[in-house]
């Protein structure tokens, strides 16, 4: 039945007036993804209008082939000038920008397309086989289990950080510094000001992009600056043909993408934990699964470190849809618009969006994967004009970079003043690159500790204690303990190896 | 230095591709113009939705059939939009605020940041009533009033935050109507009380009916008691303020339900010339009145009802004249968020 | 063992420690609910902050203490270093100066023709070029297409437009 069902929708995503649909969506999300400053959301919000007059599988066709695409292109912008193309696409700065900076844009674009392509598969084919146990699923997911889950992601700042004692103070430095960022704005039990300094701009909070577009980009740019050649440098030029070898190193590594995948998928299933999470959690996997002796390299230019985020970052959009779909709750800011446009054509997101009306969530899942598969396809022909934007003089783009970076935190929200967080966080990113302190651990904390915070009081008011005598509690608690010490013994195993030649 | 020269020539010419605004006009007419909403939210939400829904039909009813676009200008549970339209919008009817209906609630129990007047703005009205309701879950035993004074063990209500109509609603209901609820604040948004709702973490949730009606008509949930603003579809649930006797409470309840009539308030800046208002507030009246734009309205879940901008303003000054001791006791329960 | 050194490194953790410090003070009288988190994260940040600045004050550094992170490059002399980052923050906080009081969209042409003239010395024709260039996809995405709210400047609100 589900086979049928399956083939079935893949028929009606095919219908001629449903592609064209999708295609345009696809163009456009390129786009969208490409430049910082337009947000998902915004754009989608001006998509509505066009929605209306369509049917339900056309409308959708078009939200979601704009909306799956966006984080496919916002690698590339990562990974050519150290600019989050979208919130979701920062960690692939790390290692991608660094391999950019070497000369091997190209392999680092093509292994980030490739495994982006990988992501949304991987991520359709669990989504679909999960169909049947989904509600089960995300019912089992209480507040005390989303507590532990990010407290569980932020036992990964331990892998984000580096190699030596050192290197995890500071990382654990970076984190704690993220997760106390998190606590600025009105506190989410007793509503007072925390931090504000009488700011109507903070009393939200600090907003994740216009901190994560000044925080990378900045120091890219003065460092750009500083080096006074193209972003490539003195590489040789050759170089930049490798995005064939990009795309054979995300099958050389086939099991660590599909790892990823999955990470992204389920962590956007789970209702709760946002988007900005899956990335770093993936990068965070895939730093552990290299092993010590070659892990000097991770964070300065190793495919790896763009396999991962690349495969999650796509993957996770998969999982968001479930929980909109599912319970009419939505996964994302992006979901809510797409849940506001179901409403409007006449779907009620629920329990019958997967018995009733399977045929239209399956054409969703079949939608994310086309829509991936021709944005894959259609800019690896670009990726090598791409890829020589790194032979051009630094300076002609300074200016370019800077202008995107501004006008990407100010469309945030319309705001100057997320214009002046942007340079305070570019300030502060500059300055932890340079005395080497891990940016990331300081970006997981920011995001988690929000969610750690509201959770965490809820479980108390909720249950008292015996939160933490609940089944999937008790089992988050250990794989928190042995990612912790996982990490502490692999790092003592090299410096133990390293001691004795 | 000729460097210099050439910045400076070209900052000179970037602003005067700057729009100026034209001079006033004999006759209201906005041919060729463009109309600015400038909605407090970010985009999604029902105050977006409605905005939104606004511009693609507005433009047909008022005079010259301008272009009606939207901005977003989030911050602050829309302080930050109403600050800009109270002062820095110029009053020449080309620039309109969607805004948050508990504005007014927040300037009277002086909520900081807050630097506009309700009451002098230039009121076009509201095209939708919005109104709270206490909803439970389904399969639980209570369905009355009287349930939810007996219940035993307490039923848990998820809110948001501690400002808003999700906690402020319950609250009082506990408070001065004798409830036994439990409230459980810090869920990150309605939706997720929904979901710990189906979780059994949640028992209940209040909130806007339209927020609420999809999870209503799925049956997950059961109203049981609303507010003093009311819509068709609920006329028959107990209001809060008939639970209670004591006259100063019923008037606190009253306060907090009484902004939700003017459940969408669209504003033009204070000064604005009166014709131009007058013009607004008929092509309101006509739009809501417009089968086309009724349709789109409901399949969006939102309940069409006009109130006029002077009733909107009498409703406004109603709140801001309450009597003192109604404030103080009223201030005890409300945060404004 | 070195002897101690007061460099950049010490004050910025320094700093941290100390805004760490100003953070748990400011807890002082909120209510337990909403204090309680800062506390909990604020305290390990303090002690880890405060060990961090002991460390680097006595100069202690480990080879291939390298962060996870991007490196800025090594292979420019520290004094042409030194002038280029001031120059290139001193051109990004300008720009935030020219849409202040300029607005954003004369604030772009400025700042990009500014900059390829002045600091990069650009000839003319490349300059114009891209200037045109950047404004014009500026404003025909983020005015004419998406309508970006973009205030107008403080200059031109003083000058009284």
């Amino acid at each position: 039945m589900l086979l049928e069902a399956f083939v079935g929708a893949l028929f009606e995503v095919l219908r001629w007036d449903a592609l064209s649909f999708m295609l345009i969506g696809v163009v456009a999300g390129f786009w969208v993804g490409l430049l910082p400053g337009l947000g998902g959301g915004t754009t989608l919000a001006l998509m509505l209008p066009f929605v209306y007059r369509m049917e339900p599988v056309a409308a959708f066709a078009f939200l979601l082939g704009m909306h799956s695409v966006v984080s496919t292109t916002g690698d590339i912008t990562s990974i050519l000038f150290g600019i989050p193309g979208e919130g979701t696409t920062a960690a692939t700065i790390l290692d991608g920008h660094a391999m950019a900076k070497r000369g091997e844009a190209g392999r680092a674009l093509g292994a980030a397309l490739a495994s982006s392509l990988v992501g949304a598969i991987v991520g359709a084919g669990a989504l679909l086989l999960a169909i049947p146990v989904v509600r089960p699923l995300v019912l089992t997911f209480g507040s005390p289990e989303l507590f532990m889950l990010a407290v569980l992601g932020i036992a990964f700042i331990a892998s984000l950080s580096g190699r030596r004692p050192r290197a995890i103070l500071r990382g654990f430095l970076a984190g704690t510094l993220g997760l106390l960022l998190a606590s600025v704005g009105q506190d989410p039990q007793a509503g007072h000001f925390r931090y504000t300094f009488g700011s109507l701009y903070l009393w939200d909070g600090l907003d994740l992009v216009p901190v994560l577009v000044g925080f990378f980009a900045i120091p890219e740019i003065i460092d750009l600056a500083v080096r006074g050649t193209a972003i490539a440098g003195e590489a040789p030029r050759g170089r930049l043909g490798g995005v064939g070898v990009g795309v054979r190193d995300a099958f050389r590594h086939f099991w660590l993408t599909v790892r990823c995948s999955l990470i992204g998928t389920y962590i956007g299933v789970v209702p709760g934990l946002g988007g900005g999470v899956a990335q770093w959690v993936a990068y965070a996997h895939a730093a552990q699964s290299v092993p010590p002796a070659e892990r000097a390299r991770f964070g300065h230019g190793d495919v790896r470190g763009v396999l991962g985020p690349g495969a999650a970052n796509n993957s996770k959009e998969g999982g968001a849809l479930v929980p909109t779909v599912a319970f009419g709750v939505p996964g994302s800011s992006a979901m809510a618009i797409l849940l506001g446009a179901f409403l409007l054509v006449g779907l009620t997101p629920g329990p019958d969006m997967l018995t009733k009306h399977l045929n239209v969530t399956l054409a969703m899942v079949w939608t994310i994967v086309l829509a991936n598969v021709v944005a894959v396809g259609g800019s690896l022909a670009l990726l090598n004009h791409l890829a020589r934007l790194t032979a051009i003089r630094g300076s002609l783009l300074i200016p370019i970079l800077a202008l995107l970076t501004f006008v990407g935190a100010y469309t945030a929200n319309n705001s100057p003043a997320d214009v002046v967080a942007m340079l305070f966080f570019g300030g502060l990113g500059y300055l932890m690159v340079r005395y080497q302190w891990p940016r990331a651990p300081l970006v997981l904390g920011f995001v988690l500790g929000e969610i750690a915070e509201r959770y965490l009081w809820i479980s108390v008011a909720r249950y008292g204690a015996a939160w933490l005598a609940r089944p999937v509690v008790l089992v988050l608690i250990a794989l928190t303990a042995a990612v912790i010490a996982s990490t502490l013994v692999q790092y003592r195993r090299a410096a133990a190896r390293e001691r004795s030649p | 230095m000729k460097t210099l020269l050439a910045v400076l020539l070209v900052v000179l010419l970037g602003s005067l591709a700057w729009p100026a605004s034209a001079p006033a006009q004999a006759q209201t007419t906005f041919a060729g113009r463009t109309i600015t909403i400038i909605v407090g939210y970010p985009p999604g939400g029902g105050y977006d939705v409605m905005a939104r829904l606004v511009a693609r039909h507005l433009g047909r009813f008022l005079p010259g059939n301008p272009t009606v676009i939207v901005q977003n200008l989030p911050g602050a549970a829309s302080v930050v939009a109403a600050n800009q339209v109270f002062s820095a919008a110029r009053p020449d009817g080309l620039t309109v605020g969607a805004v948050n209906r508990n504005l007014v609630l927040g300037q009277l129990v002086k909520a900081a940041g807050i630097r506009f007047d309700m009451a002098r703005f230039a009121w076009i009205g509201s095209p939708a009533t919005e109104t709270t309701i206490l909803a439970l879950r389904a399969d639980l035993p209570y369905r009355t009033p009287a349930d939810l004074r007996r219940a035993d063990p307490a039923p848990v209500i998820g809110a948001t935050s501690v400002g808003g109509s999700t906690y402020d609603f319950p609250l009082l209901l506990k408070a001065l109507a004798g409830f036994n609820l439990r409230l459980i604040s810090g869920y990150r948004s309605s939706g997720d009380i929904m979901l710990a709702i189906e979780r059994k973490e949640a028992d209940g949730r209040a909130g806007s009916y339209s927020s609420i009606k999809a999870f209503i008509d799925r049956g997950l949930v059961r109203p049981l008691v609303r507010g003093f603003a009311s819509v068709p579809a609920i006329e028959r649930l107990p209001v809060d303020e008939d639970l209670v006797g004591d006259p100063r409470a019923r008037a606190v309840m009253r306060l907090r339900s009484v902004p939700e009539v003017v459940g969408r308030p669209f504003l033009l800046p204070p000064g604005t010339p009166a014709e131009i208002v007058a013009a607004y507030r008929e092509a309101f009246r006509r739009m809501v009145a417009d089968p086309e734009f009724e349709a789109e309205a409901e399949r969006a879940g939102f309940e069409l009802k006009y109130t006029p901008g002077d009733q909107a303003l009498r409703t406004v000054q109603e709140v801001l004249n309450a009597p003192p001791d109604v404030v103080r006791v009223f201030s005890q329960f409300f945060r404004f968020e | 063992m070195k002897a101690s050194r007061l460099d950049g490194r010490v004050v910025f953790s320094g700093g941290v420690a100390l805004a760490a410090a100003w953070a748990l003070l400011q807890t002082a009288g909120w209510p337990a609910k909403a204090a309680l988190y800062p506390r909990v994260v604020g305290l390990p940040l303090l002690v880890l902050a405060v060990a961090e600045t002991a460390l680097s004050l006595r100069g202690r550094e480990e080879p291939d203490a390298a962060a996870m992170d991007v490196a800025l490059s090594g292979d420019v002399a520290p004094d042409v270093a030194r002038r280029r980052t001031l120059a290139t923050t001193g051109w990004l906080v300008g720009f935030y100066l020219a849409v202040l009081l300029v607005g954003f969209p004369a604030a772009v042409p400025a700042f990009v023709l500014g900059y390829l003239r002045a600091q990069a010395r650009e000839r003319w024709p490349v300059a114009l070029a891209l200037t045109a260039g950047a404004t014009a996809g500026f404003h025909l995405l983020f005015v004419r297409l998406l309508h970006v709210p973009f205030a107008e400047g403080l200059l031109w609100r003083w000058l009284g437009r």
